[in-house]
């Protein structure tokens, strides 16, 4: 027998120790097997305006354009309205609606400070005296106030309520002598997930 | 070797880092919803004005003088400065003028300030004077045909009221003395309708 062999007998006989130390271990194993199932349902986010109704006006107030509701039905845009007498208002009234299976409260709301923009020579007096004298609010209908963290829960609705107003507490020296225009009257309300909102 | 795959290593873990933050804010873009409201106004001009005009001549009664006749000021919203001479029993004087509503606001009267005369006279019968002239003094301001101004009187915008002033000295008996009549000063005052 040479050296060469003898490495090789050597060789084989280490695996066949290998393989019937597998063969017992395998012996003593025993494999725990945990099976589940788990699904995610379908869950959707919609929050939307719906029911807009048409313009409540007083006093001599008059609606040029009505508004619409956008196909997304998340804004509603290109009323245009004029006042004329001191107390005239117009009021929209709309429903906000969460269609989605979250529960939602406000984030954020942006309700800017009109802007008055008049012509000839009192045009400054003017913008001051109709900006200074008009009011625009978005509230819930029974005027209650919007606020942050105000919730919207799955399927609920809350009624708004939109209002421009030309106070009637003003003197005659503060009526305009020209038309005045007004505008930065865009309004964004932001509604984010509720924290603890689950879905079904 | 072994610093090439640590720095491997790094970037994998800030290349997970990155898609968990993008993912992240995805998902809350996802679940927030922007309402939004948006239009246009404007506000037409506007003219308040409403004063006297067309004021009349005086037309006296019996023996009375017109010392001065009364005059039309700011911007025809008062009329002052009138003064009389009543010499006889039954005198009297009465003018005539408009009220007109020039603006674009219908308007209403809210208030009427219309003093009773003040008498005063000199002399020991000063007291039975100034009374007998107060006490017989008719002072009035109506319409036209008599009808009595009222609070909440309507003047329409473009409208005009023609109102009459009297002043008449309905005592049977003349003062001893010269007596003053003064608090004849009448306010209207119109508010928007």
């Amino acid at each position: 027998m040479n050296k060469g062999t003898k490495y090789i007998k050597i060789g084989v006989a280490v695996a066949a120790f290998l393989l019937c130390g597998t063969i017992v271990y395998a012996g003593f194993t025993q494999q725990l097997d945990i099976q589940g199932k788990a699904t995610v349902k379908k869950s959707s986010w919609a929050i939307k305006f719906t029911n807009l109704q048409p313009v409540v006006k007083t006093g001599t107030a008059t609606e040029v354009t009505a508004p619409t509701i956008n196909t997304n039905d998340t804004k509603i845009s290109e009323y245009d309205v004029t006042l004329t007498t001191p107390g005239d208002s117009v009021t929209y009234d709309f429903d906000v609606t969460n269609e989605g299976t979250f529960d939602a409260k406000i984030s954020s709301i942006t309700i800017p400070t009109p802007s008055c923009k008049g012509s000839g020579d009192n045009a400054t007096a003017d913008e001051t005296n109709v900006c200074d004298n008009l009011t625009y609010t978005l509230t819930y209908a029974d005027g209650t106030q919007l606020a942050v963290d105000d919730t919207l829960t799955s399927g609920e609705t809350k009624s708004l309520k939109l209002t421009l107003t030309y106070l009637s507490s003003i003197n005659a020296e503060q009526l305009p002598t020209e038309d005045v225009s007004i505008s930065n009257l865009a309004i964004s309300v932001i509604y984010a997930q509720a924290a603890s909102s689950t879905s079904d | 070797m072994m610093k090439t795959k640590k720095i491997f290593s790094l970037i994998g873990i800030l290349f997970i880092t990155c898609i968990s933050v993008i993912g992240i804010s995805f998902t809350y873009a996802s679940i927030t919803s922007k309402l939004s409201i948006d239009g246009y106004a404007s506000m037409n001009s506007m003219k308040w004005s409403i004063h006297f005009q067309n004021l009349s001549n005086a037309n006296l009664k019996g023996k009375t003088l017109e010392v001065t006749k009364p005059t039309l000021k700011n911007n025809s919203t008062s009329i002052s400065d009138f003064e009389v001479k009543f010499m006889n029993i039954n005198d009297g004087v009465n003018y005539t003028f408009d009220v007109v509503n020039d603006g674009d606001l219908d308007a209403k009267i809210s208030s009427i300030v219309m003093p009773k005369p003040v008498c005063t006279s000199t002399g020991d019968t000063a007291y039975e004077d100034s009374s007998l002239i107060c006490d017989n003094l008719n002072y009035s301001l109506t319409y036209l045909d008599g009808t009595e101004i009222k609070i909440g009187d309507t003047l329409e915008k473009g409208q005009s009221k023609s109102l009459i002033l009297k002043l008449e000295y309905l005592g049977t008996n003349l003062p001893q003395n010269v007596v003053e009549i003064s608090g004849l000063s009448i306010a209207l005052i119109y508010v928007q309708k």
